[in-house]
């Protein structure tokens, strides 16, 4: 059996001096306001994963309010949702990934990103796809107020060997 | 097939496989009754409130599972296929289960009900099935009486496994009562065909799947790299079915393989999947000779290519004492034996017939 899940996040722009981006450190002229790390891109990815497992989302299980989550690596809270996903029988097959800001421009470091959201999820560099858009000037993302992520996976039904 | 193989060099993988530890400091008596064999499931997750299915916590006592299953079905007034659980438990064991039963188009039994070997603990609304290999894991008390040998030792064999794992063979269950499937296995490959039925021909192939992982983890124990990643390494992410390979595993990964966050892997023989590369090929390849011709078998059989982790990690590992017993509790991630952990603990007569 296969399983869909989409996810989205946003972050708006704060003090700061980079964004963290798939797991990777980015230079910016702002950083973004969120409890954890804000890496929209791996909190999209972690609803869409936790939508198609019927899991319910990141905030139940990495609450904002709760300390042990402040400042947290997304990648550590990404595994954590793949083992929770595992356990109820699923594995992922692909994700694809888009990524909505005017600034920063991540052309070149696409590569990169993706080699770092696949080693913490722990599948091959092929399941991942990254892709990258502006809101063309429109609202407040159109602004650079803020950066947001979408996310779809599937997910694959696995039975025990 | 190679020298070696065959009846008894399989038998020899399948039942007797390289212990990583050496012998074991003490030596007991397993499961004098039913009761020293405590295993408890742990799902991983909630029951969610959907009303499709009702999600049954079971004891059950001296009963496998498929029977509970059938028996709950009866009951209920569903097919046997519609009740769900997420793994066998040994039969000769007090364990405790969940099972789904459909709610919409069949009665589900309440708490309190009881059949032949089990009853029903409590109930709960759920909206999906329960699939094979779905939960987290499984705790297990095991009692061993007329303990003998160096206490000392096994305390310092506990805090070794629990800091770094164990060798994550299947256990002797998985080769049927005394290895009976072995022969089955032997009896395909001469006729060419496997036996009838669902259940018959899953058992031929899942042992003969186990044989050759057996003979990787073998090697690997004999060589010494069961716990550490090679060049090449098809590695796991420990607690899901994700897997990579590592070309050239770095130091942060080699980290994270000591911490028990990413594990090495054998094959699951079959079709296709991720393969090692380099060095770990190498050294798989050389291990499958032993199991010749079952990858080959696997494979043109159409069976998908899987991996399965070489080592394994117990938590909340400890001992106690219990009147003149000595209990060993732990919990293990789902498809790892509670046999293949005694072993490198215990030395006992006879293999206990035990594990998820």
């Amino acid at each position: 059996m296969m399983r869909i899940g989409s996810g989205y996040d946003v972050h708006r722009f704060g003090a700061g001096d980079h964004v963290m981006l798939g797991g990777l450190r980015i230079a910016h002229t702002h950083g973004v306001v969120a409890h954890s790390d804000g890496d929209v891109i791996l909190h999209a990815l972690m609803d869409a994963m936790l939508g198609a497992a019927g899991a319910g989302d990141i905030g139940q299980h990495f609450p904002p309010g709760d300390a042990r989550f402040s400042g947290a690596d997304s990648r550590d809270l990404l595994r954590e949702v793949v083992r929770m996903v595992a356990a109820r029988g699923f594995t992922l097959e692909n994700c694809d990934l888009t990524l909505v800001a005017e600034v920063p421009r991540i052309a070149s470091h696409r590569d990169a990103i993706c080699e770092s959201i696949a080693a913490a999820l722990a599948v091959d560099r092929t399941r991942v796809n990254l892709k990258a858009t502006t809101a063309e000037g429109l609202g407040a993302l159109g602004r650079s107020e803020g950066i947001a992520a979408q996310a779809i996976v599937l997910l694959r039904e696995v039975d025990s060997a | 097939m190679p020298e070696g193989a065959g009846a008894a060099g399989w038998r020899r993988l399948a039942l007797d496989p390289p212990r990583a530890f050496g012998t074991p400091p003490v030596s007991g008596n397993l499961r004098a009754t039913a009761a020293d064999f405590a295993v408890e499931e742990r799902l991983g997750y909630e029951p969610d409130g959907g009303r499709a299915h009702r999600l049954l916590w079971v004891e059950k006592q001296a009963a496998n599972t498929l029977d509970v299953a059938r028996e709950l079905a009866a009951a209920a007034g569903c097919a046997p296929a519609d009740v769900g659980f997420a793994g066998m438990k040994d039969r000769q064991a007090v364990a405790r289960q969940w099972f789904s039963v459909p709610a919409e188009r069949a009665q589900p039994p309440p708490a309190g009900f009881r059949g032949d070997a089990f009853r029903v603990l409590a109930s709960h609304p759920h909206s999906r099935k329960l699939r094979r290999g779905a939960l987290a894991g499984n705790a297990f008390a095991i009692r061993v009486r007329a303990v003998a040998g160096d206490r000392v030792a096994l305390a310092s064999r506990l805090e070794r496994i629990a800091a770094g794992g164990f060798p994550n063979y299947f256990g002797p269950q998985r080769f049927g009562a005394g290895g009976a499937n072995l022969a089955q296995v032997e009896a395909w490959l001469e006729r060419g065909w496997l036996p009838r039925g669902r259940e018959p021909r899953a058992f031929v192939l899942s042992t003969a799947r186990a044989i050759a992982f057996h003979a990787v983890l073998a090697r690997r124990v004999d060589e010494g790299s069961w716990n550490r990643l090679l060049p090449g390494e098809v590695v796991n992410l420990a607690g899901s079915a994700s897997v990579f390979v590592a070309a050239a595993p770095d130091e942060a990964l080699a980290e994270r393989c000591r911490a028990g966050d990413v594990r090495p892997t054998g094959p699951l023989c079959g079709e296709g999947g991720l393969a090692p590369e380099g060095e770990a090929a190498a050294v798989e390849h050389a291990a499958l000779e032993a199991a010749a011709p079952l990858p080959a078998q696997l494979a043109a059989f159409g069976m998908r290519g899987e991996r399965r982790a070489l080592v394994t990690r117990p938590a909340a590992l400890r001992q106690r004492e219990d009147g003149d017993a000595l209990v060993l509790e732990f919990e293990l991630p789902r498809g790892a034996y509670a046999t293949s952990l005694l072993r490198e603990l215990v030395e006992s007569g006879a293999p206990p017939a035990g594990g998820d």
